[in-house]
Formats: C-alpha cells, sequence, structure tokens
C-alpha cells in the first residue's frame, strides 16, 4: 500500500516540533481572524496571513496554512452557533439547530459536537482518502453538469422543505435568494443582469455583504426593541464537562456523523464541489431521514453534527482532484495551490510523485490541524460562550463595526456597505414578517451554480432535457428527489388525514399539524 | 503618563514620525513612492493575483525593493473594476495595477464601461503568455486543423471548453470557425477546474488556453498539446506545429494573444514611470525571472514608452472585427 506508507512519511516530516507549533500557531490565528465577523470565510483568511506564512519553508508554511483553514472553520461555526452570524457559506445551516441550541442554554454541547463530529470527520476522510482515493477519483471525474444540475435541484427543492413553519414563507425567502443571485455579468452570454449599469454589481453581489445584513445588522435592528442590558438566558455550568455534549447528545449525532463524513468525503472529491454544499446536502439528508424531523430547525444537535461533519471530511475529499488531476476542489484549496505556485512547486497531477516532501505533509498536516483545534478548542468552550453574556448594549455597537469593516473589506468597496444597509433593511422586514432569512442565503449561494450547471447541460444536449434521465448518476439523483418529495407529500397527507379523523371539525388542528412540520 | 525607558518612547515617536512621513509622501504626486499597492483583477489564487505576488516575491529577493506590495483584488468583470479603480486614483503614484490583454477585450466588449486601458499610464509589458490547443491524450485528433476537419463534418456538434464568452480563446475560436465554414460549442465554466475534468470527462473535446494550464496534465499524460497560436512553436513542446504550419491561417489574430504588463493611474508622473521602469528593467534580467517565464511557458517580452502604446493600439484595432462576432448580448 504505498499511499499508506507515502501518508505515513507525510506524518512524520509534518510531526517535527517546529511544524506542531506553526500548525498550533496557525489554528490560533485562523480562529482569532475567523471569529471577526466580515473577515472569517478561510480563504479570504488564508489570503490575508499570506505573506506570513510565505516567509516559511515550503513544507512549514503550508502547515500553518491548514492551521489557519481549520482555524477559521471552526471560527464560522462559532459565531454561527453563538451569535446567529454566518460568516462562511458552509457554517450557514449551522444557524437552523445551533442558534437554536444557543438560545436554549446549549450552546457548549453545540459547539463541542461541532468540533468533535468534525474531528471524527476528518479522521474518516483522512482514512477513505487514503484507501479509496482512486474509487472515489474515478467516481468524481463522471461528476459533469448535468450531475451538478440534479443535485442542486435537490438541494433547492430541500430549501422550501427546511424553511420552517411555513413553506409559503420559505418560497418567498428562496426566490428573493434566486433574484439577488443572478445580479451581475451572465457568464455564457456576457448580458448584464440587474447591474442598472453600476461597475460595483458587474461581479454580483458578495455572500458576506449579505449575509452579515440579512444574519448580523439585521439581527441587531430586530432587538434594539428589547430592554437595554438583556442577554441571552443561559446558566453557566461550573465544569468543562458539563460545557460538552453528553451521552444523549452523542446517542442521536452518531448516524448524522457517518452520513455527513461519507456526503462531505464525495462532494469535496468533485471539483467545483466544496464545503457549503457538502454541509448543506448533508443537513437535508440528515433531517429528511431522522425520526426526530419536527425537532430539526429547534434546536437538534444533530441538525449541527451533520453539516459539520461534511464540512470537515471536505478537507479529505478535496484532496481527491488535487491528488489525481492537480486541480482544486474549492476556494481554500486554491489559495493554498497559489502558494505552492509561490514556493515554486507547480501543483498538478505529478504534485505527489514529483514533490512527495511536500504533497505528503500538506494532507498529514490537514489532519493534525483538526486535532490542534480539538485540543485548543475544547477546553476554550467555557471561554467563547461568555459571549453570550456580553450586554447587548455592549456586543452590538461591535457586531455593528466590525460587520461594516467587513463588508468593505471584502472588496474595498463603499458601495458595498450601501449593499449592506439594504440588505440589513430586509433583515429588519423578514423577521418582522416572521419570514426565515436561512432560504434566501442558502438560494444565494446554490441558485447561481444551479443555473450554470443548468444551462450548462442544456448546451450539451442541445436543449433536450432527456440529458438528465440519460446518464445513469443524474438519472439516480432524480431518482432519489422525486422518491423525496413523494414521500414528504405521502407522509403529509397521513398526517392530515390522520388529524381529520381525529377531530372531524378541527380546522385549526390541522393548521397546527401543517404547522408543526 | 510616566516614561520609564526613553529610548522606547523615542523609537516608538521615530516609528510614528516615520508612518506619519510615509503617508505624506505616498499621498502626494512626486518623489519616490512608497506605500505601494498592487491591483490586480482577480480573486486570491487567481492568475493576476499570483503572477503580482511573484512579482513582489523576486523583486524582494532580488533587493530591487525593500517593503512588500500589498496585492489588492478588484475582480468586477474582468478587468472593468480594476481599470475603474485605477482610473480613480487620479495621478498617484504608488499604486499600479498589474493588466493583461483582457482588459482591452472587456473595455471593448462593454458598451459602457466606465474606464479603459486607454484612461490608464501603461508602464510596461512584461510577459506574453502563448497560447495553446489541448485535447484529452485519448483524442482521435492529432491537429488542430483535423479538430477543424471533423468539425466540418458535424457543425455545431463538437465542444469546446472555456471561460466567460468575451474571452480570447473563443474571439479565437469564433474566428477559425468562420474561416472554415463551420461552427462547434463553446462551454463556459466559471473556474479552470471543471474545465479540465469536462474533457477528462468527455463531455468537451478541446480547449484553447496558456500553457501552465495544461502542462502538468500534459506530463502525467492525461492530456495533449495539438497546436500552438501566434507565429512561433512552443519551447516547451518544440514538436507540436503552428496553426499557421497545419494549414490555418493567422489572418486577423494580433500578433500576441495574451500579454501582461503594468499600469499606473491616468496621471502618473514621468519621474514615477521611470522608477517603476527602472525596477521591472531589472527584474526581468534575473535568473529567478527567466525560470519563472520557463515554468508558465510564457515569454519575457519588456517593452515600455512609445512602443508599449503603439502595442495596446494595435492590439485593440486587430480584436475590434472578432469582438464584433460576439452575439449581440455580450456588448
Amino acid at each position: 500500500m504505498s499511499v499508506f506508507s507515502n501518508l505515513l512519511d507525510g506524518f512524520a516530516s509534518a510531526l517535527t516540533p517546529m511544524n506542531l507549533l506553526w500548525v498550533i500557531i496557525g489554528a490560533i490565528l485562523g480562529t482569532m481572524i475567523g471569529i471577526l465577523p466580515g473577515l472569517g470565510n478561510p480563504a479570504a483568511t488564508l489570503a490575508v496571513l499570506l505573506p506570513l506564512t510565505l516567509q516559511l519553508p515550503a513544507t512549514t508554511g503550508l502547515i500553518t496554512m491548514a492551521g489557519i483553514y481549520h482555524g477559521a472553520k471552526f471560527a464560522g461555526a462559532t459565531t454561527a452557533i453563538l451569535l446567529n452570524i454566518p460568516t462562511e457559506t458552509s457554517s450557514v445551516v449551522l444557524c437552523y439547530d445551533g442558534h437554536e441550541l444557543a438560545k436554549q442554554g446549549r450552546a457548549g454541547p453545540a459547539m463541542g459536537m461541532s468540533a468533535i463530529s468534525g474531528f471524527i470527520a476528518s479522521t474518516v476522510g483522512v482514512i477513505a482518502l487514503t484507501f479509496a482515493a482512486p474509487a472515489a477519483a474515478a467516481v468524481a471525474v463522471k461528476f459533469g453538469p448535468p450531475e451538478f444540475a440534479m443535485l442542486m435541484l435537490f438541494g433547492l427543492l430541500l430549501v422550501v422543505t427546511m424553511a420552517g413553519k411555513s413553506p409559503v414563507k420559505g418560497l418567498i425567502s428562496m426566490v428573493a435568494g434566486l433574484l439577488v443571485a443572478t445580479v451581475g455579468v451572465d457568464l455564457f452570454t456576457g448580458t448584464q443582469r440587474y447591474t442598472f449599469g453600476s461597475i460595483d454589481l458587474y461581479d454580483g453581489i458578495e455572500f458576506l455583504t449579505l449575509t452579515l445584513g440579512l444574519f448580523a445588522v439585521g439581527e441587531v435592528l430586530v432587538n434594539l426593541q428589547r430592554k437595554r442590558g438583556a442577554t441571552i438566558s443561559f446558566v453557566a455550568p461550573k465544569r468543562l464537562r458539563d460545557y460538552l455534549p453528553n451521552r444523549e447528545d452523542f446517542r442521536r449525532s452518531r448516524v448524522a456523523i457517518a452520513l455527513g463524513s461519507v456526503i462531505g468525503f464525495f462532494v469535496g472529491a468533485v471539483p467545483g464541489g466544496g464545503s457549503t454544499i457538502g454541509s448543506f446536502v448533508s443537513y437535508a439528508l440528515v433531517k429528511n431521514t431522522s425520526r426526530r424531523k419536527h425537532l430539526f430547525g429547534k434546536g437538534a444537535i444533530e441538525g449541527v453534527a451533520g453539516p459539520e461533519a461534511a464540512n470537515n471530511s471536505e478537507s479529505g475529499g478535496a484532496m481527491i482532484p488535487l491528488l489525481s488531476l492537480g486541480l482544486p476542489g474549492s476556494a481554500s484549496t486554491s489559495v493554498m495551490l497559489a502558494a505552492l505556485v509561490l514556493y515554486g512547486v507547480q501543483p498538478g497531477p505529478l504534485l505527489f510523485t514529483d514533490h512527495p516532501e511536500i504533497g505528503w505533509p500538506v494532507i498529514a498536516s490537514l489532519y493534525l490541524g483538526t486535532i490542534a483545534l480539538l485540543v485548543l478548542n475544547l477546553p476554550l468552550i467555557p471561554m467563547w460562550v461568555q459571549i453570550l453574556r456580553i450586554p447587548y448594549w455592549l456586543l452590538y455597537p461591535v457586531i455593528l463595526v466590525l460587520a461594516i469593516v467587513g463588508a468593505y473589506s471584502v472588496r474595498g468597496s463603499m458601495f458595498d456597505i450601501w449593499l449592506l444597509l439594504g440588505f440589513s433593511a430586509l433583515g429588519y422586514v423578514f423577521r418582522k414578517l416572521d419570514i426565515p432569512s436561512a432560504p434566501m442565503l442558502m438560494a444565494f449561494v446554490l441558485g447561481p451554480q444551479a443555473e450554470l450547471t443548468l444551462r450548462q447541460s442544456l448546451t450539451l444536449s442541445d436543449d433536450s432535457p432527456l440529458i438528465f434521465v440519460q446518464r445513469p448518476v443524474s438519472a439516480a439523483i432524480l431518482g432519489v428527489t422525486v422518491a423525496v418529495v413523494l414521500f414528504a407529500v405521502v407522509s403529509r397527507q397521513r398526517k392530515r388525514r390522520a388529524a381529520l379523523a381525529l377531530a372531524a371539525p378541527g380546522a385549526e388542528l390541522v393548521t397546527v399539524s401543517e404547522g408543526e412540520r | 503618563m510616566h516614561v520609564r525607558k526613553p529610548v522606547t518612547a523615542v523609537l516608538g515617536l521615530a516609528l510614528v514620525a516615520g508612518a506619519v512621513a510615509g503617508c505624506h509622501v505616498g499621498a502626494a504626486s512626486g518623489g519616490t513612492p512608497v506605500n505601494i499597492q498592487f491591483v490586480v483583477d482577480t480573486g486570491p489564487g487567481g492568475g493576476s493575483d499570483v503572477f503580482a505576488r511573484e512579482l513582489v516575491k523576486m523583486a524582494q529577493q532580488a533587493k530591487l525593493i525593500d517593503d512588500n506590495w500589498p496585492v489588492i483584488s478588484k475582480p468586477q468583470g474582468g478587468g472593468l473594476g480594476a481599470m475603474a479603480y485605477m482610473a480613480g486614483r487620479g495621478s498617484k503614484t504608488n499604486v499600479v495595477a498589474a493588466f493583461t490583454s483582457k482588459w482591452v477585450v472587456s473595455g471593448m466588449a462593454t458598451g459602457d464601461a466606465p474606464a479603459t486601458l486607454d484612461d490608464l499610464t501603461p508602464i510596461a509589458e512584461l510577459a506574453e503568455e502563448q497560447q495553446v490547443v489541448a485535447v484529452p491524450s485519448n483524442s482521435p485528433y492529432r491537429t488542430f486543423a483535423e479538430f477543424v476537419a471533423d468539425a466540418k463534418r458535424k457543425p455545431g456538434r463538437l465542444v469546446q471548453v472555456g471561460g466567460a464568452s468575451s474571452s480570447v480563446d473563443n474571439l479565437v475560436a469564433l474566428k477559425y470557425e468562420k474561416d472554415a465554414g463551420t461552427t462547434w460549442k463553446y462551454l463556459s465554466f466559471a473556474d479552470g477546474g471543471p474545465r479540465i475534468t469536462a474533457l477528462l470527462r468527455g463531455d468537451a473535446q478541446m480547449m484553447i488556453g496558456a500553457e501552465s494550464d495544461f502542462s502538468e496534465q500534459v506530463a502525467a499524460h492525461q492530456m495533449k498539446i495539438i497546436g500552438v497560436l501566434g507565429s512561433h512553436r512552443s519551447l516547451t513542446y518544440p514538436d507540436v506545429a503552428t496553426l499557421t504550419e497545419q494549414g490555418l491561417s493567422a489572418d486577423g489574430l494580433p500578433q500576441q494573444l495574451q500579454f501582461r504588463g503594468i499600469a499606473g493611474p491616468p496621471g502618473m508622473s514621468k519621474q514615477a514611470v521611470d522608477y517603476y521602469v527602472g525596477i521591472f528593467a531589472k527584474l526581468v534580467k534575473t535568473p529567478a525571472w527567466a525560470a519563472y517565464m520557463r515554468s508558465e511557458g510564457n515569454a519575457t517580452r519588456f517593452i515600455t514608452g512609445e512602443a508599449l502604446k503603439k502595442q495596446i493600439a494595435t492590439f485593440t484595432e486587430t480584436m475590434k472585427p472578432l469582438v464584433a462576432r460576439l452575439p449581440q448580448g455580450s456588448k
């Protein structure tokens, strides 16, 4: 097993005291920068710290970047859970249940579960990478536009089902997201869409601008009406153990972690996949296969475990296109590839044969990065949770400043601050009307990919939709989608009938049972 | 405040004073530029971003500059955002941009571009990026001419993979399609990774790009090069014939299809331009630069002053009819 021995060599060279020190420094730096809403996405954090890491020798530099990457990812989960602010696309789903848990005083277990499931999934990812890389690579290459289009269709359908109480409100939010996602110059034809001739809208709207407006500032605006000095009520436990997930949490999350690990790995293995789609599909599947479906969105710990597992096993999967094709699977791997170029190493399919001294330690260090984070962060969770105790009159001005700085810093554009204001107002209106914001954000993330792959597929097939059933993988995904929809419809009908049978004139009961869905 | 360590205080004051003075000179239009910023049109890890960072790294190592030039990303609209930003810098001397020939095309393809390369002060062209035609290694085509012949047999069936429709590879393809009286499809992907996988999967048959887009895949026998654009063969693949040698006329195409250079804001002083020209003139003579050019499959083209202005003007004129062939929506 040459891969195995290579990986062992990789671990051997990554495990020098010097490298270990740097992976820890990287993890701390990544967490610290990532925790600031607005600077938090891993690719941007890596880019900011690139000049620093380039001062180090190649292997050490890349290992530091692995630490930063995982630190920023963990920080993204932290802000999503504690403050309901997803600073990176893959932590949007954490707001559904993670922040609900925090509101119930269970922020510690949610964060602990996010770190632990992330660690387990990274382990699965590295093991799968070691033993299943060739098989996964073969499947990943088969994943073209039609397959992606069907996956996106599946995802968008699930956005509506996840919307919570009212499907109609979920749909409104989703359509708003799709609409905002179309802003910018169309890749296919170069046509300007909704740019109103403004140069600032040519590249569309930044994820961070939308998310900071809808979530961070929107939340602040709504809570302005509350009493001064109020905080989220929670009891601070004394012992560290009480901050961590309990046995019941783990029992519930077993399946979710397993599902998430596998999905994250495969989606990561597909070039253009990335952890967002992985975490999202994982949440949807975990929810739809769960017997406690009704608890999702109200603080189900599985809803944290599943997506975070996918988010982390993705790094193992993302190494597969890198190993077999020399192609980056996600934005963060792109930055790491750029760093390789600056170190004078040309990334490509021969990277691991020509430069084993760099390739394998990087894979090893990605894994060490998750361990460093787990060791560093589990004891620190009680400290992070204290953020919730900061009174609003102090926390909110800080969030506002960070949101404005964050929105500005992405592209250095004043225009984005005005956009931020607009989205903040929208976030406020949404909350007042009880329209969930998350479907808008998810549709914004998935929409462009859905549109692009749909058009690519139809270009390939000369506008014949049959391409989606002619290709086996895409037909299979379509089949699963149809099955899920049928299942949802049937179970809804059954519930409705049961409710009708219980209380014959009870029209109110019917609405209640629908509302509970 | 009671100062216990006067040395520290003095040092601190000196630092602050230095920083203030630095800002002052940086903002002024004369003198040696300090706190220089490097504007690029791609995000972190993108082509121009890596190019700019490489330049800074090599210049530091060769002791041509002693500070770091932070790279600023203005990715809107394939150069439009970067050009508009540069145009708004007036006569600042401490901001330069890494432009590519794509900026010319972007400016033309967009009827109401807020600023074009003509508005800026060109400082130097540095490199030409040779374009090649690549196919999967199991492809039946041995030359680009064979691909074109096949496209004539089945018009509208073959698929070329690439980026935005206004990118140079599509403009070149449109010319060869018209010459041969046939068409093939152009499938757009936003990133390089999915483009290559589309070829390996068999969804697409051909791609035109820079040598460095394929060099690693070619070395791993996943892809092969079947043609070279431009007047001369590639140094890396000397056995591959140019398209002209394959009997396909290069009439109507510019001499250099893709090139990279440095430009300043509209009103940059002659003195500042000379300062940057001095740095880059020395840089392109270093061994590190030569090695970088070789590894990227690029050729050094150091052109400044009037010659550079003429080169950009000629390129613009040659590209105009090609851009005019784009579908209506693109303009």
